[in-house]
């Protein structure tokens, strides 16, 4: 009995080895991971020069990492580990009611050279920092007579904290701290933590469960309280001038970080109005100007891709201007917004575009668009919107160096 | 390379155990060496050459050596001298140049004369293979064994890839033998096959997820240092460095008779310990004997009365803190354990023993100094260190507890549980109970190590996915 056991033990230990060791070679490699969003290392270059300064090693090492056979099925099984340990979250992301996902950690910034990484907390001072950058930007504009909304978008974690055991002392602080110095400063700033909060307890799908991003209808109530916020109540577009069209099997970026196989997919809704085909939008490359998008919002292409939600407004740009072309034909002037943003106002833009042309910088692009007083004076805007992601003023500058 | 990859576990050691398999038995040296030459080359190229320096002067030493140690040993000895001046001196150079340039460079007319040599590098392994290297030229002295003629069977047990990069520090003597003669078998391999298994599952399951978590609340402590982290941390880190470093001993061990060698033990479930006494021959044991073999009885041990017994463990303590690395807090954690050694030496181990309460007092004394000095261990800097240690006892603290720390205790609560008992021989001799009562439960050991494998490798696997998020513009 013991020896066939030894032999059974031996026979499990070298198939396995052998099994997988061999698969690796005779499966053909990859070179992108789209649930990664990344490429994929390849052989290497087998040079002397590569092998002394240790290249070859730490790139040999990465090509048996990324290539290896049924990488995405022991990643799954290490979810399945983790949650049957009771840990409640892989990778940093939260496993809630639902399938519900939040991301937990962030590399908190503490300056330009500095990150407290992979933590739940944030730099009180960084924060006070882009919100004084904030008020500073208030001041500014409004004595060039332009009137700013500011409207920093909850994190997932933020709206859907009831979905988890994790406490919501530090979700609750930050946005005491964002109401109580914006508005004791009386800027314009739209609130919307307790409306998604409440919204998303009563079971109103306004923030994507495998994703960071707000949903479609986030994004439209997003939009009606910052139309409130300018008094313009009753230009609102009621939900019901739109047509709902429903893009199933969605999964995001927080789905794609904590590798977890059994969550049920988010759906991405696009809505949709008869006259979609009188915008475009254009982007600025130099001093030319492209079509991004020729009729309507959305970039066609992004609904069949694993990353869908850059389907709004065709994904990253750094500045793009969303007009009203046949409004523009006629010679029909428009207010002017000016959108200062990061993703979160992608899907946000559809509903804003009736109401004026806008152009929209990126905030955590590579070109660098905070001098937003200037942007206003060149193309003659008479409004500025601020859309920011609180994971933003949290991990980067991108708010701090706003004027 | 480390065990725990998948070029290692997939690619390098299935080649190996072919190649060492398929080749006679004569050969079979020639082959570790070649192998473990690749091993080490393939993270250290241009350091080859330096470990092949060490193994040629230990071996060309070691024919006058063996010649003279009775014929003549003053000539003997001026052979011995040479070999540890020169491999200790290979040590001192790669490890600890830069350490004494920096601290030299602190007195103000050395300043500008003195600038740490850049590019200077330690040398994977090279504590381990340098300690193994001595202990030939020392015990072939001794007469405690005979001279390696053969360069291709030396240059294996020095460089011989299961313990090259992590230990156990494995004396020549204890497998002189196994260089000519060992024994290959199912059973043998076998045995090797679920002794790495359960290194590789304590070093990946349990110790990485204990860093993971300490990793966590090193970070939180810098924001709102709390008691409970203090604990926490001092907790999650003696769990994580007994795991890693077992875990990788309990490779080294399996993958050594995998290929038919045994090496020694070299833990002990230290966390059992009565005392620090007795930590200290659970923890380490290969290095822990060493020290006491060719340094601490060579000074004169406890022979020559108390003070010089004092002044022979200050100086095993100082070399123990300073063989971990070249810096200030390996010193320190050194000096730590010789005062708390001397005190249990003068009058502890005795009140220790004195009857129940007084033991379990011993074990939460070094549990509790253990845990401390591990703080020492790891941070190189001090203040970082003894912030730790203070805020277990409220000392610069915020508070007792975080709702965010509470949260992470409990979500980490299953894992602290499982490592606790796995620190322990309960599931060893749980399983050896079974088989022995019940033999039909045998059945469970392929079950159970396949299961710890497969888990095993998912976790090192999943280590290395990384979404590229960068579309969280």
């Amino acid at each position: 009995m013991k020896r066939k056991i030894n032999i059974t033990v031996t026979a499990l230990f070298l198939a396995l080895i052998f099994g997988f060791g061999t698969a690796f070679w005779i499966v053909p490699d990859l070179t992108f991971s789209p649930e990664e969003n990344r490429s994929l290392q390849t052989f290497p270059d087998l040079t002397a020069e590569n092998w002394l300064d240790g290249k070859i090693s730490a790139q040999l090492i990465d090509y048996y990492s990324d290539q290896f056979p049924l990488r995405h099925m022991w990643v799954g099984l290490h979810a399945v580990g983790e949650l049957g340990a009771l840990r409640g979250e892989c990778n940093g992301v939260l496993v809630g009611k639902n399938g519900q996902l939040a991301v937990r950690r962030f590399d908190a910034y503490l300056s330009r050279f500095e990150r407290l990484e992979n933590t739940d907390y944030y730099s009180p001072a960084h924060v006070e920092k882009g919100l004084n950058a904030l008020i500073a930007l208030d001041e500014t504009l409004s004595a060039q007579r332009i009137p700013l909304c500011v409207l920093l978008a909850p994190r997932t974690i933020d709206v859907t904290i009831g979905d988890f055991a994790y406490p919501s002392d530090i979700s609750d602080g930050l946005d005491e701290t964002i109401r109580t110095t914006l508005s004791g400063a009386h800027v314009n700033s739209v609130e919307l933590l307790s409306t998604f909060r409440e919204l998303h307890q009563a079971g109103e799908y306004v923030y994507y469960r495998t994703d960071h991003h707000w949903t479609t209808q986030g994004a439209y109530t997003a939009y009606t309280a910052v139309m409130e916020s300018w008094g313009m109540q009753d230009q609102i577009l009621p939900a019901e001038a739109f047509a709902v069209k429903q893009i199933p099997a969605f999964y995001g970026t927080t789905h794609a970080r904590a590798g977890l196989a059994f969550i049920p997919p988010d759906t991405l809704e696009i809505w949709e109005a008869a006259d979609d085909s009188r915008y475009t939008v254009l982007e600025r490359k130099g001093d030319e100007l492209r079509a991004v998008i020729e009729s309507g919002f959305i970039s066609e292409k992004y609904l069949t891709e694993k990353d869908k939600y850059s389907a709004f407004l065709d994904g990253t740009h750094d500045l793009l201007f969303i007009l009203d072309k046949e409004a523009a034909a006629q010679g029909e002037s428009r207010p002017r917004l000016l959108l200062a943003k990061d993703s979160f106002a992608n899907s946000m833009v559809p509903f804003l575009a009736r109401h004026f042309d806008i152009l929209m910088v990126n905030l955590t692009g590579n070109t660098d668009y905070t001098h937003l007083s200037a942007l206003c004076e060149e193309y003659a805007c008479g409004r500025v919107l601020v859309v920011c992601n609180r994971e933003n003023l949290i991990t980067s500058d991108c708010l701090t160096r706003l004027h | 390379m480390v065990f725990s990859s998948t070029i290692f576990l997939f690619g390098f050691l299935p080649l190996s155990l072919l190649i060492y398999y398929v080749m006679p038995l004569k050969g079979r040296n020639l082959v570790l060496f070649l192998l473990s030459m690749a091993f080490y080359g393939f993270g250290e190229p241009t350091y080859i050459l330096v470990m092949l320096f060490s193994i040629t002067v230990a071996y060309l030493t070691g024919f006058p050596i063996g010649k003279y140690r009775e014929s003549n040993p003053k000539r003997a000895k001026a052979w011995l001298i040479l070999s540890v001046c020169l491999n200790l001196g290979m040590l001192l150079f790669f490890k600890y140049t830069n350490f004494f340039i920096e601290n030299l460079a602190l007195i103000p007319p050395l300043a500008e004369v003195l600038q740490p040599m850049e590019g200077l590098t330690l040398p994977i392994g090279i504590s381990f293979y340098t300690f193994q290297i001595l202990s030939y030229s020392i015990d072939l002295y001794r007469g405690s064994t005979d001279t390696q003629r053969s360069y291709i069977s030396f240059g294996a047990y020095v460089a011989l890839f299961p313990q090259l990069i992590a230990g156990p520090i494995v004396r020549y003597r204890d497998v002189d033998d196994q260089l000519i003669t060992r024994r290959h078998s199912v059973d043998k391999f076998s045995s090797g096959v679920s002794r790495f298994t359960v290194g590789f599952a304590k070093k990946i399951l349990l110790g990485d997820s204990l860093a993971a978590v300490y990793a966590y609340l090193g970070t939180v402590y810098t924001v709102e240092p709390t008691t409970l982290t203090a604990w926490l941390m001092v907790l999650c880190y003696t769990l994580h460095i007994y795991f890693d470093f077992s875990g990788y001993s309990d490779m080294a061990i399996g993958l050594g008779r995998m290929i038919g060698f045994e090496f020694l033990e070299n833990f002990n479930y230290p966390y059992l310990a009565s005392s620090i006494t007795d930590f200290w021959r659970r923890w380490h044991v290969s290095l822990s004997s060493w020290f006491r073999e060719y340094v601490y009885i060579p000074l004169g041990g406890n022979r020559k009365g108390l003070p010089r017994q004092f002044f022979n463990m200050g100086v095993v303590w100082l070399l123990t803190g300073f063989w971990h690395g070249a810096s200030w807090n390996f010193v320190l954690w050194g000096v730590f354990y010789f005062i708390i050694l001397a005190l249990e030496k003068v009058f502890l181990l005795k009140w220790f023993d004195k009857n129940t309460a007084t033991r379990t007092l011993g074990h939460i004394w070094a549990l509790l100094l253990v845990g401390m000095g591990w703080m020492i261990f790891d941070h190189t800097t001090l203040s970082e260190a003894f912030s730790v240690i203070g805020g277990l006892f409220g000392i610069g603290t915020a508070g007792f507890a975080s709702a965010t720390v509470g949260y992470e205790l409990l979500r980490a609560l299953p894992l602290l549980a499982v490592s606790v008992i796995a620190a322990t021989p309960f599931p060893a001799k749980l399983l050896a109970g079974l088989e022995t009562s019940r033999p039909r439960w045998t059945v469970l050991r392929p079950v159970l190590i396949g299961f710890a494998l497969l888990l095993s490798v998912a976790y090192m696997v999943s280590g290395t996915f990384s979404p590229f998020l960068y579309f969280i513009f």
